[in-house]
């Protein structure tokens, strides 16, 4: 209780109104979204959705506020038990673009937003290596770099530039290959989704980046756009208004291998899978992993939290360049979760899951290898082939 | 009610019959079976079809109702009984709607019955349940428990026999295994496997839809844990917990552990407001989970919890029981879980408390869901065969074209209850007589059930008492034991058979009893059960079918008033016993009694012009009832003629208005406008008008459709300047006049509601929240500060979301504050506290607007119509109905009937609703020619009196006529049966049917033939003390068992001698209780019981020796059960000093305690020339009259107890 009062103001409720379209009008502010939220199970501070956005139209947010809105993953745990089916995703970051308008945005985000403004990606690489992966492939793999195709895959900045990811892009393109796909990728051309920029709450940069990524797109002709990652997927599908159809690999994939175009040898062993949050809730793709999984022989072994009530890895929202200063992380938590289920590896289908969960299972001591599911699918290309590749 | 598939050979119809009614009633839970019976009284005949093997639906389930925690199935059974015995109506059970032809008046509907397979010889031997092999899930128990292929639903269950389920049976296709051993067990021979379906053709002229509902599976909300932890359970599962005849006998445990909880967690909304399933307010969630919370707490869990988002007490008596449960300690918490963890011992449930702003991860024992209520199973295939149309919800449309929720988009098709949305009993039930109003309407002629014809038993010779024990299935048999009673009862003088049985009411026993009572040619009947204010008029039935006349049928209330309160099985079992004693004693003076007949005049009136009051004239005329309506102001319309946009839905006021003053003019009803009732006398059927316009009617029926008024706005906010403030009504024409000017508007809730007597207003919410949108779709802003946001009707939720989306601003303040306490409006802004952000809000603001709660119109007004017609009113001032659930639309005064806001506040739906509900039961008893009364009339024996005329006094009806010295006469239509004046008579000239001198002496006798210092005989009103006697039990408060209970119909029916007869009996205290003054059922006569205790009190004051503590009197009304279970501790306390005192040892060197009556006139008497060696009192003892008139007390006034004022009347007499 501040003990001052406040003054509701048109304007500033307006404002917000219009930011979340509606979003935080609708709430009556029941708590559903505060107690779903996945903070509240680490530090015992989860986010108050409901009481940020009456906050800021009542104009009460300050930088507490901030820090709050920025602190959200994204991950949409929130919006699955919302009775009053408020879009509290779209609710957060149209907050966001007040805090960033207001300079209350982390500078760390910041930083990462110049990235992508002079760099084309967030990771301080150098725009003429984005391609380098393409290095990997083996030469009985042909890739079509720039150029007319069906479908355009879209490889994404942390694949195209964190060594220990690499292997994902090389997996998606061989195995595309593998079912007689027609496409390209941009290699060098290849500039950020701009997911990083939308989630700092920077609208007009973000529009900037999404109409030359979309005309870049269109030149290709391609009529699938295909990602490794499920926030690019995300960020093509609602915010670029592409006619292409968006799908992240593993839906593509999972089609290829119903429609027979895609035969995948038989592995012995056990996974578990961790459903990202952008896949599972945010496309609702949650049965394509696994129908690959049963494609390559592996046995699943679930953790308690999956499919659409997947626990995130805390890498969304922009939290990958966020610092966490909690004991237990999102990822180390998963991991343990993971190492529970006994099964050999731990598989995921996103960057930003990989690189947390791989640094959770070390940090919780976990004897599980962590992997893109690309990269078992291409073992399981490879035990069809009989390795004849 | 879609067909199952129709493949085996039995399914398939091979019996054709047609059937001839009025009305098909289809859905046989209380709204189907109340439209049934409504129309059946009023001569309709009527066809009710039900899907399930038994009718009474979902009600039959629930253990209590609230807010009145009556045992629900207590209370329906009797309307079960009664629509199976009921000649006008033919019950179909099994049966299906397959097709419906025709139109309005000439309708022909196919209905598929499926065989029982067990025929009606079956005498419920159980024979075939225990040989039958196969077992299931007990659907009636929610699955909870397990019965056989050959089963009853469930114990009270009508029709009674027993149904075949084949598809459990091991013997029907596709089994196809030879199972016959239930045949062979089956001695009467009455199972048939060779039965087979029947097509019935059934004529009617209109059809009533009471489908009910179900409820939504909570599994579909994944992350509450139904299903996956045995202890997440639906509230339909926990209230068969809760049920002494369910799967745990009434005990509350952890499926889990099989123990019993420490804490409980109630979930409300689970899928109800919901976009994710069920968008709509489920409506009585609230109110029955906080009702499964009062049973919880009285369960002995210390820790209960609601999770809440708006409490929506919306009907009368909501908001003080929910008080009443917060009072009693249960915790109510803002917020709706977002998971619960399954994967321990005990659920997880983890929601925010959003009040506190806390988030809690909290372990329960328990946890209790409320999921929505959603169309019953097959509606939609019902609606197809019965042409009309179904909303977005899957409930039937109410077109509403008539105000009500009773017209479907198909003429001549009408809904009730739940069939058009979530509704509680009371809605339910009120809507019911409103479809039978309509169908009425379509009714040609009348068909009257032939009297029973049986033989009739002649009592006259030696009493031959039977006599019944009931087990109440554990009820009574847990705590009473039964055998012991009923074997010491049958060695009871004049009792010649006695017998236990499990539940005396259900229907096949009641068959059995009638039989028991030829068989043995019983002229007297006793049964030890339950209230003979629930179910005397059952058992009366059970003695009348057997020819015997039903005033020789004597109740002793043995599980209320003994078994539901007492602990010690031994002193229950005793107790049992002396009342069993009590009623065989007191039947052995029963004499046979005839109603009496009184002419109906066939005209009807009803008091005020309103919405409810136009809507009920205009149904009484179309029934074919010459009908007055009586309007104080010069025009018609009460509120709604400053109304124009009805919320929800938008529908136009003034078209409603204009539509209906067309129908009066065409239903030719005669208005009275700018006419006041002046006077108002007579009683049922025969009512005496006077009014003001100088004219006077001659009516049978009235209905009180008076209306309500405005509430005072606050002083407070009273003279405000900037902003300006008005009432939500001022807002109306404002805006219907286009003349709102203002940018911002705040409206303000419960405003003169929810406040202390003063519950919900009930139509403000939905109104506020329409009224609001409509300012902001004409672009002005617009904030709602409210309490709760309680749009519970029919599609008021959608508006309130679609008014938050269209910019309307929601906020809470204090729901504990008044809004002058909490809200200050000054200086252009409203400032309060936001209870869900925990800071102070201003609302700058150019108009505010007070939705305005609704007040008792006339309440505290001398000589208005209700109290002339001694109509009781409530605590909040608004009339008091015959039956909080069943009996809505009804006072219970008889000929009296009630509509619209006169009995509660209520928008214009659910006025109409009870106004047509009120009109069809006014048109039933006006159908009539001529109406019973009970024949509890005094009689004067002209021989013994004397002409002293202190019956004539005392009498509040007028009813005695006669002059001093004169024998005096009883008006028969008048007398009301109090028995006032026989109490007063100081010749004892005057008796009082049913309740006789020697009757009540009797049971005095009775109750202390054992051990009488250590029992209190307590005189017990019918209306209030008695009823509030039985609510203790209802309440299962605990208290001594040294009460014995005599009732009378009112206090003013105890004479003075009655205590002192008691007194001399040993009795170690007397309690005289009644009705609080003010609210006598027979309008002042209990102020004489006072009296008499005032000058007993003072004469036993100066009674050396005597403790006069040890006579008290208490008011206890029948709301009371708590003040009736400690007035009770607090005699045995008195008891129990007297005991200590050695008044005991006294009583017993008196002989007074050896069990038998001491003689002498001892102990109590003496004193200051009371009553002496001449009194008489003492020596009346099964005689009851005095026959030498020279034996009367020559000083009445110091030997009996005369009131001043009668006394005075005498001697200046």
């Amino acid at each position: 209780m501040s003990g001052s009062v406040l003054r509701l103001d048109d304007a500033t409720w307006d404002r917000v109104d219009e930011l979340t379209g509606g979003a935080a009008s609708v709430c009556f502010q029941c708590g559903t979204c505060t107690a779903t939220c996945p903070w509240g199970r680490f530090d015992g501070e989860p986010l108050s959705v409901r009481r940020l956005m009456r906050r800021a139209q009542l104009g009460l947010d300050g930088d507490d506020d901030a820090d709050e809105l920025y602190r959200c993953l994204t991950c949409r745990a929130c919006e699955a038990g919302c009775p009053r089916g408020v879009d509290i995703v779209d609710a957060m970051l149209g907050l966001r673009q007040a805090a960033f308008a207001e300079g209350r945005a982390p500078g760390r985000l910041e930083q990462a937003l110049w990235g992508v403004y002079e760099d084309s990606n967030p990771w301080d690489g150098v725009t003429s290596e984005r391609g380098d992966w393409l290095d990997d492939v083996p030469d009985d793999v042909d890739v079509q770099v720039g150029g007319e195709a069906d479908v355009l895959y879209y490889v994404g900045c942390a694949p195209s530039y964190d060594p220990a990811l690499r292997e994902v892009p090389v997996a998606i393109v061989r195995l595309l290959d593998a079912a007689g796909v027609d496409f390209a990728v941009l290699g060098n051309d290849e500039v950020c989704c701009g997911d990083v920029v939308k989630q700092a709450g920077e609208p007009d940069f973000f529009a900037e980046l999404a109409e030359s990524n979309a005309a870049q797109f269109t030149a290709t002709g391609a009529t699938t756009i295909v990602t490794s990652s499920p926030h690019c997927a995300e960020t093509f599908a609602a915010d670029y208004g592409l006619d292409a159809e968006v799908v992240h690999y593993t839906e593509l994939l999972a089609n290829l291998v119903e429609a027979g175009d895609l035969e995948l040898g038989t592995l012995d062993r056990s996974v578990t899978f961790h459903d990202p949050c952008y896949l599972a809730r945010g496309a609702g793709v949650i049965d394509a992993p696994r129908r690959l999984l049963e494609a390559a022989g592996v046995e699943l072994r679930e953790m308690a939290e999956h499919g659409a009530r997947t626990l995130c890895c805390g890498g969304g929202g922009g939290n990958m360049w966020l610092e966490s200063e909690l004991d237990e992380r999102f990822a180390d938590r998963r991991a343990t979760q993971a190492e529970a289920t006994s099964a050999d590896a731990l598989l995921t289908a996103c960057p930003y899951c990989v690189q947390n969960l791989r640094d959770g299972t070390k940090k919780v001591g976990a004897d599980l290898p962590v992997d893109d599911l690309a990269v078992l699918l291409v073992e399981a290309l490879e035990a069809a082939d009989g390795g004849a590749r | 009610m879609s067909a199952e598939p129709e493949t085996a050979a039995w399914t398939a119809p091979a019996t054709h019959e047609v059937i001839d009614a009025d009305v098909l009633v289809v859905g046989g839970g209380i709204a189907g079976i109340q439209s049934s019976l409504d129309l059946a009284d009023a001569g309709a005949r009527v066809v009710l079809v039900e899907k399930e093997p038994a009718i009474g639906g979902k009600m039959a389930a629930l253990d209590k109702n609230f807010p009145t925690l009556d045992c629900s199935i207590c209370i329906e059974a009797p309307k079960l009984s009664e629509v199976i015995q009921h000649d006008n109506i033919e019950v179909l059970t099994l049966a299906t709607l397959e097709g419906l032809d025709g139109e309005v008046g000439q309708f022909t509907a196919r209905v598929h019955q499926r065989p029982r397979f067990v025929s009606d010889e079956c005498t419920r031997c159980d024979d075939c349940v225990q040989a039958c092999p196969q077992v299931t899930e007990n659907e009636f128990d929610e699955g909870m428990a397990s019965r056989k292929a050959i089963y009853t639903p469930y114990e009270q269950a009508e029709p009674g026999a027993y149904v075949l389920d084949m598809d459990t049976c091991l013997n029907t296709p596709p089994n196809n295994m030879p199972c016959d051993r239930c045949v062979r067990a089956c001695v009467p021979d009455c199972i048939d496997f060779d039965l087979t379906a029947t097509e019935y053709a059934v004529n009617v002229s209109t059809v009533i839809a009471s489908t009910g509902f179900d409820l939504l599976n909570p599994q579909v909300v994944e992350e509450y844990g139904y299903g996956d932890h045995p202890d997440v359970l639906t509230s339909l599962e926990y209230e068969r917990l809760l049920d002494a005849a369910g799967p745990t006998e009434g005990h509350i445990l952890r499926p889990s552990t099989g123990e019993a909880p420490d804490n409980v967690l109630f979930v409300l909304c689970v899928g109800s407001r919901d976009q994710r399933h069920c968008d709509y307010c489920s409506r009585v969630c609230c109110m029955y989970s906080t009702k499964q919370a009062i049973q919880t707490m009285g369960h002995g869990v210390p820790d209960v919890t609601t999770l809440y988002m708006d409490i929506r007490a919306y009907g009368k008596g909501f908001d003080a029981f929910y008080e009443r449960a917060r009072d009693e300690g249960a915790e109510y918490r803002r917020g709706r879980p977002a998971a619960v963890d399954t994967s321990g011992p005990s659920p997880v449930v983890r929601f925010e408390d959003t009040e506190r702003g806390e988030l809690v991860e909290e372990a329960f024992d328990l946890v209790v869901l409320a999921p929505a209520i959603i169309p019953s199973d097959g509606t939609e295939a019902l609606a197809a065969v019965l042409g009309v149309e179904l909303d977005d919800d899957g409930f039937l449309v109410s077109t509403e074209a008539d105000g009500d929720m009773i017209g479907t988009t198909r003429p001549g098709v009408y809904a009730a209850g739940c069939a058009t949305g979530p509704k509680d009993i009371p809605d339910s039930v009120a809507e019911a007589s409103g479809a039978a109003a309509k169908a009425l309407e379509h009714v040609r002629e009348r068909t009257w059930p032939e009297p029973i014809d049986v033989p009739p038993i002649d009592p006259s010779g030696e009493e031959r008492v039977g006599v019944v024990v009931c087990d109440c299935g554990t009820n009574i048999a847990d705590t009473v034991d039964v055998p012991a009673v009923v074997e010491w009862a049958a060695e009871l003088p004049d009792v010649v058979y006695a017998e236990e049985v499990m539940f005396a009411c259900a229907g096949n026993t009641q068959d059995h009893l009638t039989e028991m009572v030829i068989e043995h040619s019983l002229n007297r009947l006793v049964v030890a059960s339950c209230s003979p204010k629930t179910h005397g008029p059952t058992f009366e039935g059970v003695v009348a079918r057997a020819g015997l006349n039903e005033y020789l049928l004597e109740m002793a209330n043995i599980r209320n008033h003994d078994s539901w309160v007492h602990d010690d099985r031994e002193a229950a079992t005793a107790k049992a016993k002396d009342m069993v004693k009590m009623a065989v004693d007191k039947a052995a003076f029963l004499t046979p009694l005839e109603r009496i007949t009184q002419p109906i005049t066939q005209r009807a009136l009803v008091v005020g012009g309103g919405i409810a009051g136009m809507t009920a004239a205009i149904s009484l005329a179309q029934q074919g009832n010459e009908t007055h309506l009586v309007e104080r102001e010069a025009e018609l319309g009460g509120v709604l003629r400053d109304l124009h946009t009805l919320h929800p839905g938008g529908r136009d006021a003034q078209a409603l208005l204009e539509a209906r003053l067309a129908e009066l003019d065409a239903a030719g009803v005669h208005v009275h406008a700018g006419a006041e009732v002046e006077n108002v006398s007579g009683f049922i059927g025969n009512f005496a008008v006077d009014l003001s316009t100088d004219e006077t009617l001659d009516v049978g029926a009235i209905v009180l459709a008076t209306g309500a008024d405005l509430a005072d706005a606050p002083e407070a906010f009273d003279g405000v300047a900037s902003p300006e403030v008005v009432t939500n009504l001022e807002l109306e024409g404002r805006l219907a006049a286009g003349e709102v000017d203002a940018e911002t508007v705040t409206f303000l809730g419960c405003v003169g509601s929810r406040d202390g007597e003063q519950g919900c207003s009930r139509y403000c919410c939905q109104s506020m929240v329409g009224q609001a949108a409509q300012l902001a779709a004409e672009g002005v802003r617009v904030n709602v500060v409210a309490k709760d946001v309680r749009t519970f009707t029919r599609a008021a939720e959608e508006a309130y979301r679609d008014a938050a989306a269209d910019g309307v601003r929601f906020f809470r303040y204090d729901a504990e504050a008044t809004p002058e306490e909490a809200i200050t409006i000054a200086d252009g802004e409203v400032v309060f506290e936001d209870r869900t952000l925990g800071e102070t809000v201003a609302l700058p603001s150019d108009l505010v607007v007070m939705a305005m709660g609704l007040r008792a119109t006339d309440a505290g007004v001398e000589g208005n119509v209700a109290q002339q017609l001694k109509v009781s009113r409530d605590e909040a001032g608004f009339l008091l109905e015959r039956h909080p659930k069943l009996g809505p639309t009804e006072a219970s005064v008889g000929g009296v009937f009630m509509a619209g806001s006169a009995q509660s506040p209520k928008d214009v739906r659910d006025a109409t609703d009870q106004a047509l509900g009120a009109a069809a039961k006014a048109g039933g008893l006006l159908a009539k020619d001529t109406v019973e009364q009970e024949p509890l009339v005094a009689q004067i024996d002209a021989e013994a009196c004397t002409g002293c005329t202190r019956c004539a006094i005392v009498c509040p009806y007028n009813a005695i006529e006669g002059s001093v010295q004169e024998v005096h006469e009883v008006i028969e239509a008048a007398c009301m049966g109090c028995g006032t004046c026989a109490a007063e008579c100081p010749v004892d000239a005057i008796t009082m049917p049913g309740f006789t001198d020697e009757q009540i002496r009797a049971q005095i006798d009775a109750a202390l033939e054992t051990n009488p210092e250590e029992k209190v005989i307590t005189f017990a009103c019918n209306w209030c003390s008695y009823a509030g006697a039985d609510q203790a039990g209802i309440e299962k408060r605990t208290y001594p068992p040294s009460a014995r209970i005599i009732r009378t119909m009112c206090s003013g029916r105890v004479d003075a001698d009655f205590v002192d007869y008691a007194f001399e009996r040993g009795a170690g205290a007397v309690l005289l209780s009644g009705c609080h003054i003010g609210d006598c059922h027979y309008i002042d006569a209990n102020t004489y019981a006072q009296k008499r205790y005032e000058r007993k009190r003072a004469k036993l004051e100066r009674d050396e020796g005597f403790d006069e503590e040890r006579l008290q009197l208490e008011w206890i009304s029948a709301a009371e059960g708590r003040k009736f279970a400690e007035k009770m501790t607090e005699m045995d306390d008195i008891v129990n000093r007297y005991l200590a005192s050695g008044g005991a040892a006294e009583a017993v060197a008196d002989g007074g305690s050896s069990g038998e009556p001491r003689t002498d006139g001892g102990e109590p008497h003496g004193g200051d020339g009371g009553c002496s060696s001449d009194c008489t009192c003492g020596s009346k003892a099964g005689d009851g009259r005095l026959d030498d008139a020279s034996d009367r007390p020559t000083d009445a006034g110091a030997g009996h107890d005369w009131p001043n004022d009668a006394a005075a009347g005498g001697d200046g007499a």
